[in-house]
């Protein structure tokens, strides 16, 4: 397949360090998003960690089967990222989110934990591909199941998953059909939470190359007021 | 061969709904030689079930049912594909799959 993609990644203007970290591999067809966990100390080494895995196991997979499995993959990086915490902040942990595909044959295979998120703009249409491990969807799904709960506002946003916790992660994979012209945006919530979806959709319907695509992205989340790491790949099918 | 079509199969059952790694298990049957073609079918079938509007699966499927003898099959595939060519604007497989319609 044949890919025409972008990568950038801003501190924002309130933050002191940048803690997201992207992975933008096209050679593989493979690109990914993670977010060091705010309220944790390391999080950039920790999303740091995390995409360099991701790489390396893709990179090894790819040459020896054509293949990536992404829930392997995420279990991997999940466990060398606790190695990681154990090594560095053994009292309180570490963690990121995680949001990557990997694109063959027409076809995207996506994995996501945490609030990291896919997009995948199509003919005019921006549709959200990814579901945010937070507080509030959690909630949601379970008043949707009949349980009478109520939630705590100040933990909307909080995250139920992430990557670098002790356990094995509960995997959600999924593989979506794409078309040519298809565009995958993946981004930290330095962007979604700054902007609005339909904000994202406007600066698709321009219709500009990924880099500028991007340049945008981050800029307008800026302008939002940057009150977070801001970080996104944009990823153009240009052929299967 | 073998070893890839190990591979796969493992793959497939640890997610039995990961349409790629069905795929990739199709290719490697194909791949494998005459003996293991129905197998592949079944597999590509399965790809093609998954999704309505994935063009691979519909094209390998066609070709390799036009090698096994099932013309009437591999047309209807191979209209889907070109259908779907044409709609994502993917050029070669049009264009190849014009040609091999053509033929028939």
């Amino acid at each position: 397949m044949q890919f025409t993609t972008a990568a950038l990644t801003h501190i924002g203007l309130i933050r002191r360090e940048n803690e997201d970290r992207f992975l933008n591999a096209p050679e593989i067809g493979l690109f990914a998003v993670a977010d060091g966990i705010g309220g944790l100390p390391m999080g950039a080494e920790a999303a740091e960690c995390a995409v360099k895995t991701l790489g390396a196991f893709a990179h090894k997979a790819v040459a020896d089967v054509g293949i990536l499995n992404l829930a392997e993959s995420f279990n991997a990086i999940n466990r060398t990222v606790l190695a990681l915490a154990e090594k560095l902040t053994p009292s309180t942990g570490l963690g990121c989110t995680l949001c990557a595909g990997f694109v063959r044959a027409g076809a995207l295979q996506l994995a996501n934990v945490g609030d990291s998120r896919c997009y995948l703009f199509r003919t005019g249409m921006l549709n959200l591909l990814t579901t945010d491990d937070t507080v509030a969807n959690e909630f949601e799904v379970r008043r949707a199941k009949g349980e009478k709960i109520t939630m705590d506002e100040r933990y909307r946003n909080a995250l139920t998953r992430c990557i670098g916790q002790p356990t094995e992660l509960d995997q959600k994979i999924f593989v979506h059909t794409l078309h040519k012209n298809d565009v995958l945006i993946f981004c930290s919530d330095g962007i979604n939470r700054m902007i609005s979806d339909a904000d994202i959709l406007n600066r698709m319907l321009e219709g500009k190359p990924p880099a500028l695509t991007a340049e945008a992205l981050i800029a307008d989340a800026l302008e939002a007021g940057g009150g977070d790491n801001a970080t996104c790949v944009v990823v153009r099918i240009d052929a299967l | 061969m073998s070893e890839r079509i190990a591979r796969f199969s493992a793959l497939v059952a640890q997610q039995p709904t990961n349409a790629l790694f069905r795929y990739s298990l199709a290719q490697a049957l194909e791949a494998a030689g005459p003996e293991r073609q129905a197998e592949a079918i079944e597999h590509y079938r399965l790809c093609v079930a998954s999704g309505a509007d994935w063009m691979m699966p519909r094209i390998l499927l066609g070709k390799l049912l036009l090698r096994a003898g099932d013309v009437a099959a591999a047309r209807v595939l191979l209209e889907d594909a070109l259908a779907l060519a044409l709609a994502q604007d993917h050029q070669d497989p049009e264009a190849e799959l014009r040609t091999l319609l053509a033929s028939l």
